[in-house]
């Protein structure tokens, strides 16, 4: 019997009204998410790419029912979350944490750091007796490499660095089983986000954590993540193991935003062209193949047909008809 | 006509703070060729935005100020010289772009009138002549049908489109000197690679040189023949581009290279582990004695925070603050 993914998401939906007001209709709707589907194995380091726009961001917010979304299922450990109530989901929960992109806005200034990293405690109705409280903040600030000093600083007191290990201290307090981390690294600085990468790697390991994670850098998901799903303008197209990306990238897009990554190689200058164009507005998607006014390969069928996301190969799925589900394009 | 076309010697600039008086630059030398490209390379807080700032005296003053050192652009000193002079200077030819387009572009007036601007204020031309050269510019940086949209403002565009406008602005003088501060940090990656083949394009195409500003290390090596890494306010090494690369001195270059996840995401040792430097920048307002980098380096030994090291030649157009060169043997092969 095959293993139950810790995390199915199943062909969800999100849609945001434009306009409109108490009693007018919404003169439009932005499609952020349209149909996106996949799975999160137990212990799996899950990456999710694009860039801003995508919709990376709302899936995220959607799996831990930040939001609401419009159509689909989102099933955590076989159990259909988007049904249950309140009080029903309250365990949920404890089962998942996030950990937010910018460590300045998402940390309270006027708690403690060990109010702050305990707070799922007491937002999960866990009431523990104070010194059991100072207890388990000592041992998570030791495990995300800050001090027990820190305990009474406020938030303003630590580099953005140390505010993120204070976000990861938080997302562990629980003892979650999945972590969804949005753009966790992008407000960090190169030295630090060293750090804070071996440090979520050694955390997962330790924790026998799941991860889904969000960013918009492939080089960073690349070292991260176990599995990739590049989105575009709110949909998939394209899901792999990460050994298989540099590699073999199998849609136009990944291929552009692989070459688009600036190389720190003197020797390795690209005198490729860049991708032409902008990301069309989620408004009025173009027809078709969403991708294809920007892609060099793009025939009559792509701008009419949107393509499915289908498998290329093993664990490899693809949307884009140059796939068409009978293999791999030709290099 | 010489080659050189700035030179930035020892300048320091310091703001005052209530933590005390905060020496942001300090003793940073370096120099630009005609058409070169310099990458000055550098965390948050290095120092490097304002080391651009200061080229064109634009250091808000109080609380900041230039305490010593100068900047030569052409023969002429420009710290110190006549507000007058500096404003001509500034926009015709040397001009800058900055990071968020948004914020330095005016939301109440049209892209059009915005470009058209300079080429009235510093080459006398009639508003209908300037306008007629901004509608070139656009098309020249890629907007798609420039002429249509020569009335539209700043937020019907998108963040690659308004930093394309910016960089019309910037060129439409014909700058001897581009200054850009992080101008692809805000902008996604498929665009970043748009806006720095343009700005190759127009640099080539125009002779200018290219001061540019950025954390990225793969933005560098791409763009720059030359490149000045800061920490806390200082130049810790200077090198071409490939010198930094294959063969970096300072331990803290050392370091940024080896913390950047390597293509096809293994750290260049090929490990799963990416190698990290230890512990946090040092506040501004803090007193170091020795190497400003001690407190963080692996090879750190007593000397280092005894003296502060000067620059030392590594090699032919190599230089690096670091007593390293004269100790070789106290590197740690470990490390």
């Amino acid at each position: 019997m095959p293993e139950i993914p810790l995390l199915e998401v199943i062909d969800i939906a999100k849609h945001f009204p434009l306009g409109g007001g108490v009693f007018s209709r919404p003169s439009a709707w932005i499609k952020a998410v349209s149909g996106v589907s996949f799975a999160v194995r137990r212990g799996e380091r899950f990456g999710l790419v694009g860039e801003s726009g995508c919709g990376k961001t709302t899936v995220g917010r959607m799996i831990l029912r930040l939001m609401e979304p419009n159509r689909g299922r989102i099933e955590f450990d076989g159990q259909d979350i988007l049904t249950l109530d309140r009080a029903a989901m309250g365990p949920f929960r404890r089962r998942m944490q996030i950990i937010f992109q910018d460590p300045y806005s998402s940390l309270d200034p006027r708690m403690t750091v060990e109010q702050i990293v305990t707070e799922p405690l007491r937002a999960g109705n866990l009431r523990l007796a104070r010194l059991e409280r100072r207890r388990i903040a000592t041992e998570l600030l030791d495990k995300v490499g800050l001090r027990s000093a820190d305990l009474d600083k406020y938030p303003h007191e630590f580099s953005g660095g140390q505010r993120q290990r204070i976000g990861i201290a938080r997302a562990l307090c629980v003892r979650p089983e999945l972590i969804v981390a949005d753009e966790p690294l992008s407000a960090l600085d190169v030295s630090v986000q060293a750090q804070v990468i071996n440090l979520l790697q050694d955390l997962g390991e330790e924790y026998g954590l799941s991860f889904v994670f969000i960013s918009h850098d492939l080089g960073v998901v690349q070292h991260l993540c176990d599995r990739i799903a590049v989105m575009y303008l709110g949909a998939i197209v394209e899901l792999a193991p990460v050994h298989r990306f540099s590699r073999k990238p199998c849609h136009p897009y990944t291929e552009a935003l692989l070459a688009a990554i600036p190389v720190p190689d003197p020797h390795r200058r690209s005198g490729r062209l860049a991708m032409e164009g902008d990301v069309p507005s989620p408004i009025d998607p173009p027809a078709g193949c969403s991708f294809h006014p920007r892609c060099r390969y793009a025939f009559d069928r792509c701008r009419v047909e949107a393509p499915p996301l289908v498998s290329a190969a093993e664990d490899h799925a693809v949307a884009c008809w140059l796939n068409d589900g009978k293999g791999l394009r030709g290099a | 006509m010489s080659e050189r076309l700035l030179d930035i010697e020892s300048l320091s600039v310091s703001f005052d703070t209530p933590e005390g008086r905060a020496r942001a630059v300090d003793r940073v030398s370096f120099a630009l060729d005609r058409g070169e490209t310099l990458g000055v390379v550098g965390e948050s807080g290095c120092g490097k935005s304002v080391t651009a700032l200061s080229i064109l005296g634009l250091i808000p003053s109080p609380p900041g100020g230039i305490e010593s050192g100068f900047i030569r652009f052409e023969d002429a000193n420009l710290i110190g010289c006549p507000s007058e002079v500096l404003r001509r200077v500034r926009g015709r030819d040397i001009a800058m772009i900055f990071q968020e387009p948004m914020t330095s572009l005016n939301p109440v007036l049209p892209i059009g009138r915005q470009v058209a601007e300079p080429l009235m204020v510093h080459l006398g031309l009639s508003r209908s002549q300037a306008l007629d050269q901004a509608a070139e510019w656009l098309e020249r940086v890629k907007i798609p049908a420039a002429r249509r949209r020569m009335e539209d403002y700043p937020h019907h565009l998108s963040g690659g489109m308004r930093q394309r406008v910016m960089i019309a602005m910037a060129m439409v003088c014909r700058p001897k000197l581009l200054i850009a501060d992080e101008p692809t940090t805000a902008l996604d990656v498929t665009i970043q690679a748009q806006i720095l083949s343009l700005m190759v394009g127009l640099k080539e195409e125009m002779g200018m040189s290219l001061l540019l500003i950025t954390h990225n290390l793969g933005v560098v090596a791409q763009m720059a023949s030359r490149v000045v890494v800061m920490y806390a306010g200082q130049v810790v090494e200077e090198a071409a581009v490939a010198d930094l690369f294959d063969r970096p001195f300072h331990p803290y270059t050392q370091g940024l290279l080896q913390s950047m996840p390597g293509p096809g995401g293994r750290s260049p040792d090929g490990s799963q582990r990416l190698r990290e430097i230890p512990g946090i920048v040092p506040a501004i307002t803090e007193v170091i004695v020795g190497c400003k980098f001690a407190g963080r380096c692996l090879h750190a030994f007593d000397r280092c925070r005894e003296k502060a090291p000067e620059h030392f030649a590594i090699r032919h157009g190599q230089r690096a603050r670091c007593w390293l060169i004269h100790f070789p043997e106290r590197r740690r092969a470990d490390a």
